[in-house]
C-alpha cells in the first residue's frame, strides 16, 4: 500500500481554479520531485498536503489514514488537524525559523511543547539531528547570525524533530546564492540515502534527476507528464520539453 | 557627536535652565504681581462693601509708578497675618491717614476689587520652598497613581480590544472597531468629563462621589479606555507585523494556536512595539494632567493652586513652573528604561 495517495484534487482561489484535478500516489522510501513553472500550483499542492489550505474536492490518504476528504462536510477540530499534520513536515523557501530561538531551541521547541518524549531525550534527539546537518558548532546561534543555506539546514533539522512521515521541500533552495545551495541539496541528498519519504518542489533539474525515483511535472494545475527521472532525458510531451529548454 | 561634547553640551543645558528656575522664582514673583495688576486682570474676589456702606479696612498704601493701581498692606482685624494686595483707586476712599507708610482707612465706594493677594510675610522664596514640594509630592503621588493604574488595565484590555479588531467574527469587528474609532477621535478631555459628569446626569446623583478617590477612579476609567484603544492599534499592528510563514511554520510542526501566539508570535510582537509603546506610555505620564479637569488634584492642579492661595501662600507661580521638572525626571526614567529593554531584546532580529 502507497505511504500516500492524492486523487482527485481541485483547489480555486476566488474564480481561478489553480488545481484541476491530481491525481499521484507515492511509497515508502520515495522521493518526489514535482517540477513546473509559476502557477502551475506546485506550491498550492503541496500546502494542501500540509493542511495550510483546504483542497475543494478530493481525498488525500496517508498510511491508510484518510486525512482530507472533501466529501466530509463537517470541518476537522483544532486538535484534529493537528494530528494530521503531523504525518508531514514542510521545509519552508524562506526558512521561517523563529528569530528569537537559538538553532538548537529551534529544533527542540515543538518536540518539547507536544511532550514528544523526556526533555533529554528531545535535547540529544536534536543535537544528532543539528550534527547530521553539519551545523554542531551552532547550536547556540540565532538565526540572524547565520547564513541562509546554514538557516536552512536547521530548518530541515527542525522538521525532521518531529518524526514525520512525509517531509516536504518548498522550493528549499530558490532563496539561496548558487554557492550556498550545494550544501542544502547534500542534506536532502542523505536523506534520500536513509529511505526517508520525501516531497521535493524544485528547480534545481540536476538534483531532481539524480535523487528522485519519480518525477511530476505540473503545467497549468494539472499533471502534463509524470514518471521516472528518465523523462528529463526523454520528455514525452511538447509542454515538458518546452519547459526543459529554459535549464 | 563625541561623547565628551555631547556630555558638556547636556551639564550646559542643565545650568542654564537651573539659573533660569532660580531667577524665576527669586527676582520676578514681585514683578509677576506688578504685571498681572497692571494688565486689571482680575485675579481674587470681591470683598463686598458692608449693607450701610460702612465696612472699613486698616491698612497702609504703598504707591507704584502706575497711577491706577496701588498697593495697600491689608492689616485685618481679625487675623494675625498680615496681607498685602493690590486693589484699584476708585473702588474706595482714604477716610483717615495719609499715603506712604502711614496706616490709612479706607471706605469701600462699592465692591473693593482685589487684583492680587500675598501673605506678606510668606512671599519670601525661602519659606515657601518646603510648603510648596510637599504639596507637589502629593500632587505627584496622584500622578503616579493615575499612570500605573492606567497601565495596569489598558495593556489587557489593549490586547482584549486588539484581538477584536482583528476577529473575523462581524458582530464582535464591527462594534469593537466602532468603539476604537469613537475613543480615539475625541479629546481625552471630553471623555473625563463625559465619564465624570454624564452618570449623574442620567441617574439623577453622581456615582462617583464628589471626593477626591471618586474623581481618581472617574479618571482612571477614562484613562484605561481611552490608552487601551490606542495600545490596541500598538498592539493589532505588531501582530499583524509578524509574518505569516512563522505562523505556518508553528502549523506544520504541529503547535497549537495557543501555542503559537504564546511561543512565536509574542516575543517577536514585543520587539516590534518597544517603540511605539514607549511613545504613548511617555505620552501618558504627561497625559495624566489632564486629569484636573474634573479636579483631580494631580502635580499641575497642585502646582497652579499656588497662584491663587494654596497651604496659606498665594500668588506665586514658580511651583507650577516647577512641576515640569517632576515630568522630565519621570519621563527620562521612562526612556532610561526603554532603552535598557531595547538593548536586551537586540539578541535576535526580526
Amino acid at each position: 500500500m502507497a505511504i500516500l495517495e492524492v486523487k482527485d484534487i481541485h483547489k480555486h482561489f476566488g474564480k481561478t481554479e489553480v488545481l484541476k484535478g491530481i491525481d499521484f500516489t507515492l511509497e515508502k522510501g520515495e522521493v518526489l520531485s514535482i517540477i513546473g513553472s509559476s502557477g502551475s500550483g506546485k506550491t498550492t499542492l503541496l500546502r494542501c498536503l500540509n493542511s495550510l489550505e483546504f483542497a475543494d474536492s478530493g481525498q488525500i490518504t496517508v498510511a491508510g489514514e484518510t486525512i482530507f476528504d472533501a466529501e466530509i462536510n463537517k470541518r476537522p477540530t483544532e486538535a484534529e488537524l493537528r494530528q494530521k499534520r503531523l504525518h508531514f513536515g514542510l521545509v519552508f523557501q524562506n526558512f521561517n525559523l523563529f528569530p528569537q530561538y537559538s538553532v538548537l531551541d529551534n529544533v527542540t521547541l515543538a518536540p518539547k511543547l507536544l511532550k514528544k518524549g523526556t526533555n533529554e531525550e528531545i535535547t540529544q534527539n536534536a543535537l544528532e539531528l543539528i550534527e547530521s546537518v553539519g551545523l554542531k558548532e551552532k547550536i547556540d546561534n540565532f538565526p540572524c547570525e547565520l547564513s541562509g543555506g546554514q538557516q536552512q539546514r536547521v530548518a530541515i533539522a527542525r522538521a525532521l524533530a518531529m518524526n514525520p512521515e512525509i517531509l516536504c521541500f518548498d522550493e528549499p533552495t530558490s532563496a539561496l546564492d548558487p554557492e550556498l545551495t550545494g550544501e542544502v541539496l547534500k542534506v536532502i541528498k542523505s536523506l534520500a540515502d536513509k529511505h526517508m519519504t520525501m516531497i521535493v518542489v524544485t528547480h534545481e533539474m540536476t538534483f531532481a534527476h539524480d535523487v528522485s525515483d519519480k518525477i511530476i511535472f505540473m503545467d497549468g494545475g494539472v499533471i502534463a507528464e509524470q514518471g521516472a527521472p528518465s523523462i528529463l532525458d526523454n520528455p514525452s510531451s511538447d509542454r515538458l520539453k518546452s519547459f526543459l529548454t529554459s535549464f | 557627536m563625541k561623547k565628551r561634547t555631547w556630555l558638556a553640551i547636556c551639564a550646559a543645558a542643565i545650568i542654564v535652565a537651573l539659573a533660569f528656575f532660580f531667577y524665576i522664582v527669586y527676582f520676578k514673583d514681585y514683578d509677576y504681581s506688578m504685571a498681572d495688576a497692571q494688565s486689571m486682570e482680575a485675579d481674587g474676589y470681591t470683598v463686598s462693601a458692608g449693607a450701610d456702606g460702612s465696612g472699613s479696612v486698616e491698612m497702609k498704601e504703598y504707591s507704584n509708578k502706575s497711577k491706577d493701581v496701588s498697593g495697600v498692606q491689608l492689616n485685618a482685624s481679625d487675623t494675625d497675618e498680615g496681607f498685602f494686595m493690590w486693589l484699584i483707586k476708585g473702588d474706595y476712599e482714604i477716610i483717615a491717614g495719609n499715603i506712604n507708610n502711614e496706616v490709612i482707612r479706607i471706605s469701600p465706594k462699592s465692591d473693593i476689587r482685589i487684583l492680587a493677594l500675598y501673605n506678606d510675610g510668606a512671599n519670601t522664596p525661602h519659606a515657601n520652598f518646603k510648603i510648596v514640594f510637599a504639596a507637589l509630592n502629593k500632587g505627584f503621588v496622584q500622578t503616579l497613581k493615575l499612570f500605573l493604574i492606567t497601565l495596569l488595565g489598558a495593556i489587557p484590555l489593549g490586547l482584549l480590544i486588539s484581538f477584536g479588531s482583528m476577529s473575523k467574527i462581524k458582530p464582535i469587528y464591527v462594534p469593537v472597531r466602532m468603539i476604537v474609532w469613537v475613543v480615539r477621535g475625541t479629546p481625552l478631555m471630553l471623555q473625563l468629563l463625559i465619564i465624570f459628569y454624564m452618570p449623574g446626569m442620567l441617574l439623577g446623583n453622581n456615582i462617583w462621589g464628589g471626593d477626591e478617590r471618586g474623581r481618581f477612579w472617574a479618571s482612571a476609567v477614562a484613562f484605561i479606555l481611552n490608552y487601551a484603544c490606542y495600545f490596541s492599534e500598538i498592539f493589532r499592528g505588531g501582530i499583524q507585523g509578524v509574518p505569516v510563514g512563522q505562523r505556518e511554520a508553528g502549523q506544520v510542526l504541529g503547535l497549537s494556536k495557543r501555542q503559537i501566539f504564546y511561543r512565536v508570535t509574542l516575543m517577536q510582537m514585543v520587539k516590534r512595539i518597544v517603540p511605539p509603546m514607549s511613545n504613548e506610555i511617555i505620552t501618558l505620564v504627561k497625559d495624566t494632567s489632564l486629569a484636573r479637569i474634573i479636579a483631580m488634584q494631580e502635580i499641575i492642579w497642585a502646582g497652579q493652586a499656588f497662584m491663587k492661595s494654596s497651604h496659606g501662600i498665594h500668588g506665586i507661580i514658580w511651583p507650577l513652573f516647577s512641576t515640569g521638572i517632576y515630568y522630565l525626571a519621570f519621563s527620562g526614567l521612562l526612556t532610561l528604561l526603554f532603552r535598557r529593554l531595547e538593548k536586551k531584546l537586540d539578541y535576535f532580529k526580526v
